[in-house]
This record gives structure tokens, C-alpha cells and sequence, in this order.
């Protein structure tokens, strides 16, 4: 089950800031939304996973969070998603660290927690938003690096 | 276990072998183990060979540096000047310099994880230095890259002696132009993305040990455009009494910190190939600072309560150099299952040679692993004991009931017998070309050296790095109560670390230069000798009690042009070091740092990183950099020189390649007296000249929004030089001091034999004014200047 | 506060893996009479140490659990079973000092800005700026404030801040209950991250709690300001001595 945590519009200076340094470096303007993504591999029904983004992952205050399960991804207004994950054999650290939490918040301990960071675009340009990417959040040494369209 | 085929082999399957398993040993070397092996009558294990391949590798045992050297020195015409064969061409330079000072403050020098010299005189206490580089991660996994090359800079310091506290960290980094279009090509990262995946792995690593990295440098030049070379370094504080390890047969072998995992296998052996289009992603190494900062607190709790008698680091090689190192004197049993892993995919050999991050290797008696044992569930670090020093002299490895090593220390720490290296120096033609600069050019040209990347502020780098964390820094990257004027040492008190109720501390240094090293390799490890100690001189740190380190980069040393300029680059170091009378205390060296792409080679210039460290009797006392009230006079020791060979000046404009040589035995004398001047106080604010020459060191000083008026009439009738080379030129070795006015005469006369000159002084307001005898060559806002020079690198 | 007499007021500074201003927080204290023990939030956890037993409670800067999900999120969540204990502390109006990291705890387990069911009411965010940074900043002190750590100081001067997430950020009412009751006792004079209000440090009604972002362990002496002047002590002397003091 994913849990993808996203900050409210009002309080998202974070993608602002992402969508001037995309427009300086393809000369192209899109709107971008971040996110933060845990991937916990367990086998539960929804309110294990919606416990643990209430009490561990989010921040109450300034975010929200999803559960994408097998539903598709939808974010209306945005156009292409892109996942940037670590290549297998490459360590997690917040992933391990987040799984130790998890159980010792006395929730059974999933098998394996992995993160991500996801990037929503408005723009319908794969080329220059995987150009963007590879420049400035993914090295293809250590990240998988994930095209969807939506 | 597996086999690998050496008996009975010829020369060309063994090459060939070499490069299919990546070993990088020489036919020689190979030879070597085939014998061995088939005096044992049986095949090595790939265990085996790879414990060998790591050992001998260049990273670990420096056989370059360390090897025979056939030199050849020719002038600009061709002829031979010079001809001289080193049979250690390390201990003949470095080494010999530091012997013949013999400065008995030295504690611990060439031995052990750092060199380690006297807080002060009479100290229970010890500071222990060390840099290094990390630059083929750097060039293909940059944030990666420069988080473990910190982290593995810091595991030094915790592995020296029994463990030090570092107290300090410093970045010194190469890279090309981030705003110039290159046609890379493919595969290659952008010096953007390298630049910025670099300074954020300095940043996130060193905050979150929670130790300052308060003193570096960042050199722009497009020569390192596929080779971006990081220098890391770590000072640290350690008691005394707690300098000599000693590793005890029975004791047991104790790994503490992160699991091991596939990361980095091969990591010493690739730091021996150049890179090229490909490479493999189990080569690069991922950093996990938590953990080491648990290793950190463990260890140091665990020293004082006298629970181990050995310890070092796991850096390259891993357990394989670690524990080979530690028990290379008595022998070691390792039963490699019993290492605490990151995933059960991996093998007994891969275990044995992986470079996973953030683990230290202890000798530890078996009756106080209990205690250990406690301290590291209160920290939440892991531990696993490994394995049992013996005193067979052997090192035998097990995974379960495998045996798979069974080397003779001996042979593994053999010293091996090197093909001596070609060395050709060949003096560049420089000729020295008197320039000329009209009034009307001076503004616009300061503006624009200013602006440059080498002259420009670094602090949208610098202030990413926690700078205040410990507490006890006196002297930051930035001086005045708005830290606007950047300072040339740090400066670290050390009083919360030893507990002692008194001001003393340190000032920590470094100096590089990649423009004069293009012009002459030799005349440029002599400048950044002086500018290392110059930088210390501002800050009146004692460096008739100082230290520094030297770390080479170079490209391969297999063609002669490379090794000749890095030979004599050596050889100027180490004759550098005997004129201003600084030891060496540690020193390394990185080789290869160069990149084929479409048939051409793509070589570094020679750079010489030196770091320098010297004792501060008293923080409080410490001169900084901003000017600090009006009307003050401003001088200048040491002499302006010819030539604009160097500058930042000549690259941007017009200018020859001429640099004069500097006598490190002269600067000595005024640098004492400068420092001195500094005890009786004359002195309020000091800078050196560097990067952007002299305007450009006046307007650092006055960046705190202070008024200056400078003449520059007075310089050329002194010192018989041009404009362009008062103002802008980097020769020679100058020292910028703001005098306090009511000790104007006082200071005068005690500095009277130095090379001095009265330059200007220090105005109402904060205008930054250039006159020629009497005629204002150039007046502007302070405040303006700084918006220029205050541009965003990254 | 009872009579202490000669007895030096009990202070616990609380650590975790990666918690990094610990030492120099603890020598601050130490300086100003305080009687120190560095504890490890396991030793509270499994019991080998009471809360009940100590004056003053120090939260320490640093990454503790490397800022893993969000920064001083892990500790807050390591330390929920001994919420019952640290709210007893703030009852019996007992100084706690949260600096940085500490802050960012406070916040995250409900106990700033204080309201008796200690729920989550603000949070520390991303800095606008989109990365960590370290520098002096001018700060100023509410002098309308209950706060116990700034009593009597100099109302405008420089603090180091060293900080990625400290955005201060929390809901119009919050906010609004945050000024009127003059509950904002440190504010930013250029405000470095966004934070709303300009708000550096805030105190609960009583003003026993006090968090902060600036680190005035950092400006104890005044050879550690970039600015060298003559006092022998510098700034972030008072914050300590403060705490000391009331407990005495």
C-alpha cells in the first residue's frame, strides 16, 4: 500500500520553488506538486495503513495523505507523474527507519517500507520533465525513475 | 569455495583475469601470488585474491607515491637540468622534510588513521588532522559520493590513537563552471548537478554528526570538468594518554556501527581505474550519518572506560584492511557469518571486501564485551563479534565451516617491489610581458573579477554547513556581527571538549591554486604551502608550533609528463616545508583522476591541497578580518611582485604567464612579526591577498560596510610594478593589516625590517575609493560592490 | 520553588541517536550552577531515570533519528509513553527548554503551544528558503512575554540559528491566541525562514515552557559572538542562568 503525503496548497512553498527552478532550466512553465511517498509492504485492511499515516507519517497541521493501493493514480489538473525510487540493493535509510518506528509504536512490523518522492506535473512534456529530473533529483546510478501519465 | 586458476597459468590469462575480476595488479604483482600459491600446491579462493587485490591496491598502499621514481628535469630549452632516481619518492620529499624539522610537538606523524600534534605546550591533550579525497564517487554519484567521503574522513579521526573527538571539518572542492555550456556527452553529469549533489552530501553528512565544518575552499577551472576532485578533512581532540593501541592476542574482534552490505565492492581497486563510460552501480557507496554518530557516541564512552585496547576504521577494503592492518603484527581467526548483514544475498568473499559505511573494527578483551555490549543498546548501535586475534601470524577467514583465506601476514604486507616510474618534467615557457590598464578600464574589470566564480562570494555554499555546532567557534567562514567578510582560518576554542578552564584552541587552513599549477607545478605547491600558512598568519595563530598536510591529485602517473610534474611537485613541497619549517604530519594522494571521452584525454592539472593547523594561545585574542573602525591606516607586508601569471586577471583579460618566485624562508620572518605584533595588539583586522589580487582583498575587509580609501601610487613607486599588477596581481605574498591608529608608531617600528607599506585608510561612511597619488581612480558604494560579489553559486 | 538552599538545581538533558548539541547545552548549564546529568531518552523509556527527579528538563539541538520522516518527529513518537510525565513536570510549573531540535519535539508532542489535550496545534516546517542554513539573526525578546528564560534580557541582539525546518507555522486561531496572550517571547527582526508572525520561540501561559529555534548555548561566551566585544559573557548566558535561578 502506498501512502503519499502531500502539503497543502497554502502552505506548499516547497513545489513553488520547484516550479521557478523547472521554468530557469527548460525555459517551460508547468504547475508542480511534490509528494512524499511510503510504500509499506503488509499484508492488512485500510485502517492499519491509515493509522500509521495519521500517527507516524504526516503532519497534521500543514499535510494530507492518500492511500493509492491498486486504484490508479488520479490529481486532477496535473498531467504526468514521476516516481523517483532507490534501484534494489541500494540501502533505504528513512525506509528502515521508518519500519523500525512502525513496530515500535507496537503496530506489527511490515516487511518492507520503501520511499519515494513523487513529482506531478501540469505540462505534457516527458522529455524535458525526465531531462529536469536526471539533473536535479535523480541519478540513474541509484534511482529507478518512473513516467506515468494521468 | 570458489577456485580461481593461477597455477600453471601464463602471462596473458593472468591479465586477462585481472581485468575480467578488476584487480588492477601489475603482471609483476600477479606473478608474485602465482608463485605464492604454487609453492602452497594449491589455487587461491577469490576471497584470496580479492584480501590481495585490496591490499596491494594504489588506494591502500600508495605505490606510486611510495615507489621508485626515475626523474628527469628539463628546462625550457629541452636540455636536462637535473636527473635524480628516488627509491621512495614519499619518504624523500614529505617525510624527509618532517624529519630533518624533527619539532618535538609532534606526537604522531605518517602512523595511524591521522597525524596528531600538541594543543600547547605542557597539554594533557592532542589535535589529530587528516584530508582526503573521495573524487571517482564524486564524479558519478555526487551526493552519495561526498557523504561517505566525510564520513569515511571523520572514521579517521575516530580511528586514530583510541579514538579522537572531531571537532572540525573542512571542504575543499574542484569543479568546472556551473553557468558554462560544455559538450559533456553522454553518460557524464553536468558540473551543476555535480556541484550541488556534492555541497548538499557535505552538508547533510557533517550536520548530522553534529560537527562544524567551518574552513574550505571551492576552485572553479574547466580542466576538472569530468574529474571534480573533493577534498574532506577532519580535526579532532584526543586525550594524551589515549594516543598508542595496542592489539592483544585473544581479544576478540569486535565490528560495531552499520551492517555490511554489496555496497562499494571493488571500491579501492576502481579508485585505480580511469573512468570510463560505464560503470557499475554496486561501486557506489550510500551514507547513513545516524549511525555513524552512534558509533561516535559508543566509541568515545567505551575509551574512557577503558573497554577496548585497538580500534580503526573500515574505509576502503573494508574488514579485509581493517582487520588485516590491525592484526598484521600477530594474526587474526574471522568467521565472516557471524557479521551482522543488510541482505543475506551476498557472498563469504563480498562480506570480507565489502566497503559498507559507517563501521569501526575494536580489539576488545573478552571480559569487558559485556559492558560493551550495555553501551550499545543505550545507543541503539549495532554490534557483532567477528572473529579472535591470535599470535599464528596468519590470517585465516571461516564463513561457517568454509575456510576461505588462509594467507601469511607476512606475504600480505609484503613490500612489494615496484617497476620504477618515468618521470619527465619539462619548465613551461613563460615569459614576463608588462600589461597595461587605463583608468576608465579599472571599474568595470574589478566588477568583473568580483563577479567571477573564484573571486565571488561562496556563502549560499558555505551556509548550508552548520559552522556553530559544539560551540566553540571563535573565528567562522564569515567575520563582522552581519558575517559578510570572509575570514582565511578558522578558528576553534577548545575548552568544552577538554573541559579545561582556559581560552586555548586552534586555527585550521588550507591552500590551492589550479591556475598557477597550469603555468608551473613545481612553482605551485611552493604558493600554496605559503598561502596554507599565510592564512593562519591573519588569524595569529602560533606556527612556530604548527602542521600541515598534503594531498595530491594527479592523473595517471603511467605517462611520464604526468608523473614528472607530480614528482616535482613533491620535491617543491617538501623544500617548501623545510623554508617556512612546518612538518608534514599525513598526507595522501589520488591518482588516475582523468577521463577518455571520444579519444581524447581529459587530464587534471597537478593539485596540491594543503591544510595547515597551528595552536591559538588565546580565542579571545584572535584577529579577524573585518575592518573594524574609521580611521584606522591600512598597510600592507610583504612585497607586490611582477607578473600576472596566476590571476584571476589574466584569465578574464589580457596578461602573461610570468609568476615570481616568493623565499618561504623570508615570509617566515615578517609572518612571526606580524603575529607578534598582533600580542602586543597593534592590530585590529588582518586578510591575505589571493583569489582577485589586492583591490579585491581591501574590499573583502570592508564588506561589513566600511569606508576605504586606498592609494596605489605609493605601490608602484616602491615596488617598481604596473596597475594591473598592484591591483590586480597574485604574486608574491601579501598581508593586509588594519592597524589600530593609537598604535600606528608603536607598530611601525617593531615591524620596521619587514617588507611594509602604509596603503590607505579606513573613511567615514562606507564608500570603497581607489585614488592614484591624489586622483580618484575609482569610488563606488561598498554596499553596490557587495550585491556583486554576493552572487548565488548554486 | 521549595527551599534549595545550597543545593544546585537538578537538570536533565535529554539526548537520542542524533541529538548533537548535547554537550555544549550541558556545559552551559553546568556554568551557571546547574547540577547535569546527560540522559538518554532509552534510560527515561526503560525507567532507569524519572523525570520527577530532576528541576529542569533541556531538550538539546541536533538530527536526532536523522530528521527521519520529519524533523523531531521519531523522538516525539519515542517519547508518547512518558507524555504523562512530562505533563505533570509542566503543571508543577517546572522550566523546560526546547532549542532547535528540542523545539521541533516540543511541538510535535503537543507541548507547545500548550493546551491540556496536547494535541498536535503548529508545526516546524521547511524553511521557504528550501534548505538548511546556519547564521546569526537578529532577534527580539517580548518583554510582555511570561517566559521565565528571557526575563530581564536586553530586548534586541543577535542568536546563531542552524536549522532546515523551522517555519513556524500553525492556523489563524492559534496564531491569534499565540499573540494575545503574548505567548510570541522571541521573535525574528529578518525573519530567516518564513516562519508566521516572525515567531522564533514561544512559551506556554505560565511560562515555564519555553522552545525556541536560535541556540543561545551557541552565544554563552562573548568570544563566540562574530562580532568580538568586551563582556566576558555573552548573550545566551541569561537564557541559563534564568532557568537556574527560578528553580533556586
Amino acid at each position: 500500500m502506498e501512502i503519499e503525503i502531500i502539503t497543502l496548497e497554502r502552505f506548499d512553498v516547497e513545489s513553488e520553488n520547484i516550479e521557478k527552478v523547472f521554468s530557469d532550466f527548460s525555459g517551460l512553465n508547468s504547475k508542480i506538486k511534490l509528494s512524499r511517498i511510503y510504500e509499506i509492504s503488509k499484508d492488512a485492511n485500510k485502517d492499519y495503513f491509515k493509522k500509521i499515516a495519521e500517527e507516524v507519517l504526516y503532519d497534521p497541521v500543514v499535510e494530507n495523505f492518500k492511500l493509492i493501493g491498486s486504484d490508479k493514480r488520479v490529481f486532477p489538473g496535473y498531467k504526468i507523474f514521476v516516481k523517483v525510487s532507490f534501484k534494489k540493493g541500494v540501502t533505504d535509510v528513512v525506509g528502515e527507519s521508518v519500519k523500525k518506528i512502525i513496530s515500535e509504536m507496537g503496530y506489527e512490523s511490515p516487511k518492507e517500507v520503501k520511499t519515494s518522492k513523487g513529482f506531478y506535473f501540469s505540462l505534457n512534456d516527458k522529455t524535458e520533465i525526465i531531462n529536469f529530473i536526471k539533473e536535479n533529483y535523480a541519478n540513474e546510478l541509484i534511482h529507478n525513475i518512473i513516467v506515468e501519465e494521468i | 569455495m570458489r577456485e580461481i586458476k593461477f597455477i600453471g597459468s601464463n602471462e596473458k590469462t593472468l591479465v586477462s583475469m585481472n581485468k575480467e575480476y578488476g584487480w588492477s595488479l601489475n603482471l609483476k604483482e600477479l606473478l608474485m601470488v602465482k608463485d605464492y600459491f604454487e609453492k602452497l600446491k594449491r589455487e587461491p579462493t577469490r576471497a584470496e585474491i580479492e584480501t590481495i587485490a585490496q591490499t596491494w591496491s594504489e588506494h591502500c598502499k600508495h605505490k606510486t607515491f611510495s615507489g621508485p621514481v626515475e626523474f628527469i628535469w628539463k628546462d625550457r630549452s629541452g636540455k636536462i637540468k637535473m636527473k635524480k632516481k628516488f627509491d621512495n619518492l614519499f619518504k624523500e620529499t614529505i617525510v624527509y622534510a618532517t624529519k630533518k624539522l624533527n619539532k618535538k610537538y609532534c606526537l604522531s606523524v605518517f602512523k595511524d588513521n591521522a597525524g596528531i600534534i600538541e594543543l600547547y605546550p605542557g597539554s594533557k591533550w592532542g589535535i589529530c588532522f587528516k584530508a582526503e579525497t573521495h573524487n571517482h564517487p564524486c564524479a558519478i554519484e555526487p551526493y552519495g559520493g561526498a557523504e561517505t567521503g566525510v564520513g569515511g574522513v571523520i572514521r579517521d579521526i575516530l580511528g586514530v590513537g583510541m579514538g579522537a573527538k572531531p571537532v572540525i571539518d573542512t571542504d575543499i572542492f574542484c569543479f568546472a563552471y556551473p553557468d558554462k555550456k560544455y559538450d559533456i556527452g553522454k553518460g557524464f553529469l553536468t558540473p551543476h548537478n555535480i556541484i550541488s549533489g556534492v555541497v548538499s552530501g557535505v552538508r547533510d553528512y557533517g550536520n548530522k554528526m553534529g560537527i562544524p565544518t567551518a574552513n574550505g575552499a571551492v576552485v572553479f577551472d574547466d580542466s576538472y570538468i569530468y574529474n571534480p576532485l573533493v577534498y574532506v578533512g577532519s580535526a579532532g581532540l584526543i586525550p594524551k594518554d589515549k594516543i598508542n593501541k595496542k592489539v592483544v592476542p585473544q581479544s576478540l574482534i569486535v565490528v560495531i556501527g552499520g551492517r555490511t552490505g554489496r555496497d562499494g565492492i571493488g571500491g579501492a581497486t576502481f579508485s585505480s581505474a580511469d573512468i570510463e563510460e560505464e560503470t557499475s552501480s554496486s561501486h557506489v557507496q550510500i551514507g547513513n550519518a545516524i549511525n555513524e554518530k552512534k558509533v561516535l557516541d559508543v566509541l568515545l564512552k567505551a575509551r574512557d572506560m577503558g573497554l577496548y585496547t585497538a580500534v580503526t576504521d573500515c574505509g576502503a577494503g573494508g574488514f579485509s584492511s581493517a582487520i588485516g592492518e590491525l592484526a598484521s603484527d600477530c594474526g587474526a581467526e574471522v568467521w565472516l557469518d557471524k557479521a551482522l548483514l543488510k541482505d543475506e544475498n551476498i557472498e563469504p568473499w563480498e562480506i570480507w571486501v565489502s566497503e559498507s559505511q559507517e563501521r569501526m573494527v575494536l580489539c576488545v578483551p573478552e571480559k569487558n564485551l559485556n559492558k560493551l555490549k550495555e553501551i550499545c543498546e543505550m545507543e541503539e548501535c549495532e554490534f557483532c563479534v567477528v572473529g579472535r586475534f591470535t599470535d599464528t601470524k596468519k590470517l585465516e577467514v571461516y564463513h561457517k565451516k568454509n575456510k576461505i583465506i588462509d594467507l601469511d601476514m607476512k606475504f600480505l604486507h609484503a613490500g612489494l617491489v615496484q617497476i620504477a616510474k618515468k618521470a619527465v618534467y619539462k619548465e613551461r615557457k613563460t615569459n614576463y610581458n608588462s600589461i597595461s590598464i587605463k583608468n576608465s578600464e579599472i571599474p568595470e574589470r574589478f566588477k568583473k573579477i568580483i563577479s567571477d566564480l573564484n573571486v565571488c562570494s561562496k556563502r549560499s555554499i558555505v551556509e548550508q554547513y552548520d559552522h556553530e555546532v559544539i560551540g566553540q567557534t571563535v573565528i567562522k567562514p564569515f567575520c563582522s556581527m552581519e558575517q559578510r567578510v570572509p575570514s582565511d582560518s578558522a578558528v576553534i576554542w577548545a575548552g568544552n571538549v577538554t573541559g579545561e578552564n582556559n581560552h586555548r584552541g586552534f586555527a585550521v587552513s588550507c591552500g590551492i591554486n589550479s591556475r598557477i599549477s597550469k603555468i608551473s607545478p613545481y612553482i605551485m605547491s611552493y604558493y600554496v604551502v605559503d598561502e596554507a600558512v599565510r592564512n593562519l598568519v591573519c588569524v595569529g595563530a602560533d606556527i612556530t608550533r604548527g602542521a600541515i598536510l598534503d594531498n595530491f591529485c594527479s592523473a595517471n602517473p603511467n605517462y611520464e609528463d604526468v608523473m614528472g610534474d607530480f614528482t616535482a611537485s613533491a620535491i617543491s613541497a617538501s623544500k617548501a616545508a623545510l623554508d617556512i619549517s612546518m612538518p608534514y604530519i599525513s598526507g595522501k594522494d589520488s591518482f588516475y583522476n582523468q577521463t577518455a571521452v571520444k579519444n581524447r584525454v581529459y587530464k587534471i592539472p597537478t593539485t596540491l591541497l594543503i591544510s595547515a593547523i597551528a595552536p591559538v594561545e588565546d580565542v579571545r585574542n584572535a584577529v579577524s578580518s573585518d575592518i573594524k573602525s574609521e580611521g584606522n591606516p591600512i598597510y600592507v607586508i610583504g612585497e607586490f611582485k611582477k607578473g600576472m601569471g596566476g590571476s584571476v586577471y589574466r584569465e578574464l583579460f589580457k596578461g602573461d604567464d610570468f609568476v615570481s618566485s616568493i623565499d618561504l624562508k623570508k615570509n617566515r620572518k615578517y609572518y612571526l612579526k606580524i603575529i607578534e605584533s598582533m600580542r602586543k595588539k597593534h592590530i585590529l583586522s588582518a586578510h591575505d591577498v589571493s583569489d582577485g589580487g589586492f583591490l579585491t582583498a581591501v574590499l573583502e575587509m570592508a564588506l561589513c560596510g566600511k569606508g576605504v580609501e586606498i592609494n596605489i601610487g605609493g605601490i608602484k613607486d616602491k615596488y617598481k610594478v604596473s596597475d594591473a599588477e598592484a591591483l590586480f596581481g597574485e604574486c608574491g605574498s601579501k598581508i593586509i593589516l588594519e592597524v589600530d591608529i593609537r598604535k600606528e608608531k608603536e607598530f611601525i617600528n617593531f615591524m620596521r625590517e619587514a617588507p611594509m607599506l602604509k596603503v590607505g585608510k579606513v573613511i567615514q561612511g562606507s564608500s570603497f575609493i581607489l585614488t592614484d597619488k591624489g586622483n580618484i581612480v575609482f569610488k563606488e558604494d561598498v554596499l553596490k560592490l557587495r550585491e556583486i560579489w554576493e552572487r548565488k553559486i548554486i | 520553588m521549595g527551599e534549595k538552599n545550597n543545593m544546585k538545581p537538578k537538570v536533565i538533558v535529554l539526548r537520542a541517536s542524533g541529538t548533537n548539541c548535547n554537550l555544549e547545552t550541558e556545559k552551559a548549564f553546568d556554568y551557571v550552577g546547574g547540577k547535569v546529568d546527560s540522559v538518554h531518552i532509552n534510560e527515561l523509556v526503560k525507567g532507569i531515570r524519572k523525570l520527577s527527579d530532576y528541576d529542569i528538563i533541556a531538550l538539546p539541538g541536533g538530527f536526532s533519528f536523522g530528521d527521519d520522516i520529519s524533523a523531531g518527529k521519531i523522538f516525539a513518537l519515542r517519547i508518547k509513553s512518558l507524555k504523562k510525565d512530562f505533563d505533570e513536570f509542566v503543571k508543577k510549573k517546572k522550566p523546560i527548554i526546547g532549542i532547535c531540535n528540542g523545539f521541533q519535539v516540543l511541538i510535535k508532542t503537543g507541548f507547545l503551544p500548550y493546551h491540556p489535550d496536547l494535541k498536535q496545534k503548529a508545526t516546524l516546517y521547511l524553511n521557504d528558503i528550501g534548505r538548511f542554513v546556519c547564521k546569526w539573526v537578529r532577534v527580539k525578546i517580548n518583554k510582555e512575554s511570561p517566559c521565565i528564560f528571557t526575563r530581564g534580557i536586553n530586548s534586541e541582539f543577535y542568536l546563531p540559528i542552524a536549522h532546515g525546518e523551522g517555519k513556524f507555522v500553525a492556523d489563524e486561531k492559534v496564531l491569534k491566541e499565540i499573540t494575545d496572550k503574548k505567548l510570541d517571547a522571541l521573535t525574528y527582526m529578518d525573519n530567516p525562514n518564513g516562519s508566521y508572525e516572525d515567531i522564533a520561540g514561544i512559551t506556554n501561559e505560565y511560562g515555564n515552557v519555553f522552545g525556541l529555534m536560535p541556540h543561545p548555548e551557541r552565544a554563552f561566551f562573548s568570544y563566540l559572538s562574530p562580532s568580538k566585544s568586551s563582556n566576558k559573557t555573552g548573550i545566551g548566558y541569561y537564557f541559563f542562568k534564568n532557568a537556574v535561578d527560578y528553580v533556586k
